[in-house]
């Protein structure tokens, strides 16, 4: 069996160098198509972070009126109310001297002009789905003791339907780009076979069976997707360390990064290799029926 | 599964162990030299035509491509083990759809094509790669593989066979020595003459020692003395026990040759002589 496989990786790389420029072609096809998409894929996986990021902080704050803050049970029944609302995750209670405090580390010089807080003590709902911002706000609003109930109106309603624009044309570019990834790499295979059909037809006729014959091209297109893909690899991480990370660096901060270099490389490879080894398989189907 | 001992031959034949090209003094005509070896082909010892159960058998074959076109309508003949077998007729008579079906590139609309006493079209798929293993095939156009050179082009076809290494290296170079070509083994097809790369050919679709040998025009590309050689060597494989299908359009060679002919027109099977010439007498 080892013996076997031996020799049909002779085979393909017998026949890699006997038809060199394909391979070069396809070779180059695979990573002029992977380093595109591995650009893209760094760049959209940052904006797409960058929006979740967004959706995560939607919260509604909900103001308490000063005269309420002595009636503990009154503040308590608007933390429940919140608490009990669908779609709230937590809520943290904000008093006036830390919503002072809070203010403080933002605006210090005018903060440290003030004597007492003038700011609202507050009920913070933390969303688990950013959508129901407004019911929650609602759910709330009117209640004894609530001065306002705000959730950012325009500004999340804006956030909520740019995210969702923005993550369907990520989206959607990724997968245009992946679907001519394969076309433009199918392409190719179906070309440096149809260039080779006569062969595959006298292999037929000595006696090959179908395996014996795609085996090699399996083995080949294997390889130049792996080679192709680790040049492209090479070349993103080149581009990466020069000026593309400086560049993503801006859009990074705390929690929003892009995809890991490491495992964009490993997507890149397993795309290389499967694009290439089982495009050559299936590529093959139509010119064994000999 | 169609076996080699089906069919049962013998290489060893006394006399028939080199195939090589005897030189015949260049003076003689084409003619001359066909009767010639028309003439030792006679003389010389051979495995007798079996009277057994046919090696290849059509029984009422029709074959047409869509609604119109007749590959072939109605055809019936059988072929005995060791026999010779000359296919004549005009292009388009069905010569080459005889030989697809026997190959089962595709299968017959109507009747049995049988091997070996086996039904093709009851043969699986993945069965035919082993059917043709039994078929060695010969071409007009030769069919050698480019990238390869001459002993490698005959290797693939034991490799297929999943035939160890050592076998390989041994049976090639055997082979390619009885065909005349063993001082040619690292050169390309490219690099090779006409008669020479048929003779790779011939060595590729023998190296197996398969019962039956097809052969579509192999000498149509050649020239007319080239093809005398060529023709030397199909005499002793066939001498040799293995029955030979030859489709041709080479008048004198069938007429000088005086074997079985079985000629196609249309379709139809329109002669079937024991001793046939080209055209009817």
């Amino acid at each position: 069996m080892e013996k076997r496989f031996q020799f049909f990786v002779v085979e393909a790389l017998r026949s890699l160098r006997n038809n060199f420029a394909t391979t070069v072609a396809a070779t180059v096809t695979v990573v002029i198509v992977l380093f595109f998409l591995g650009v893209f894929l760094l760049i959209g996986s940052l904006a797409y972070s960058k929006v979740e990021q967004q959706r995560k902080e939607v919260r509604v704050r909900v103001y308490l009126k000063d005269r309420v803050l002595s009636d503990r049970p009154a503040v308590d029944a608007i933390g429940a109310r919140l608490k009990g609302t669908p779609g709230v995750k937590r809520i943290d209670f904000v008093s006036r001297e830390e919503a002072r405090a809070i203010m403080a580390k933002r605006l210090p010089e005018i903060v440290a002009t003030l004597d007492s807080s003038p700011f609202p003590a507050e009920w913070d709902a933390y969303l688990s789905n950013p959508d129901s911002a407004k019911s929650v706000a609602a759910a709330v609003k009117g209640m004894p003791g609530v001065d306002e109930a705000d959730y950012g109106k325009s500004r999340t309603d804006r956030l909520l339907r740019n995210a969702t624009i923005i993550e369907a044309v990520i989206g959607g570019l990724v997968l245009v780009l992946a679907i001519s990834a394969v076309l433009l790499i199918a392409n190719t295979i179906r070309l440096s076979i149809f260039a080779r059909r006569r062969e595959v037809e006298v292999m037929k006729l000595v006696g090959a069976t179908n395996w014996f014959v795609r085996l090699p091209f399996m083995i080949e297109g294997l390889l130049c997707g792996i080679l192709g893909a680790a040049l492209a690899i090479s070349l993103l991480g080149a581009a990466y360390g020069f000026w593309l990370s400086d560049f993503l660096k801006l859009g990074e901060n705390g929690d929003t990064r892009p995809v890991g270099f490491a495992l964009l490389a490993f997507l890149l490879l397993v795309a290389g290799a499967v694009l290439g080894g089982l495009g050559s398989a299936l590529t093959m189907r139509r010119f064994l029926r000999v | 599964m169609l076996k080699r001992d089906d069919i049962d031959i013998t290489w060893d034949t006394p006399g028939a162990t080199t195939i090589a090209t005897e030189e015949v003094p260049r003076a003689l005509t084409r003619g001359e030299r066909l009767a010639q070896l028309a003439l030792e082909d006679e003389q010389a010892p051979r495995v007798e035509v079996g009277s057994g159960p046919p090696v290849i058998a059509f029984e009422g074959v029709t074959k047409t491509y869509g609604e119109s076109i007749v590959g072939l309508r109605d055809l019936s003949v059988s072929i005995a083990r060791g026999e010779w077998v000359f296919l004549v007729g005009p292009s388009g008579s069905g010569k080459s759809t005889f030989i697809k079906l026997l190959l089962k590139e595709f299968e017959p609309s109507k009747g049995a094509v049988l091997v070996g006493g086996r039904n093709l079209g009851k043969l699986r798929r993945s069965k035919v790669p082993q059917l043709r293993r039994n078929m060695g095939c010969v071409f007009q156009d030769f069919k050698l593989l480019p990238n390869r050179n001459v002993y490698q082009n005959v290797a693939y076809a034991l490799e297929v066979q999943g035939k160890p290494r050592e076998d390989i290296e041994e049976k090639v170079p055997e082979m390619l020595n009885l065909v005349g070509l063993g001082e040619k083994l690292e050169r390309f097809p490219h690099e090779l003459s006409g008669g020479e790369q048929q003779r790779v050919s011939i060595a590729r679709a023998f190296v197996n020692h398969p019962p039956i040998l097809i052969c579509d025009e192999p000498t149509g590309n050649l020239d007319p003395d080239t093809s005398v050689g060529i023709m030397q060597l199909l005499y002793r494989i066939n001498r040799s026990g293995t029955t030979v299908v030859m489709a041709t359009h080479d008048r004198e060679m069938v007429d000088k040759m005086r074997r079985r002919v079985i000629a196609l027109e249309h379709g139809r099977l329109v002669r079937d002589e024991r001793r046939g010439g080209y055209v009817e007498a």
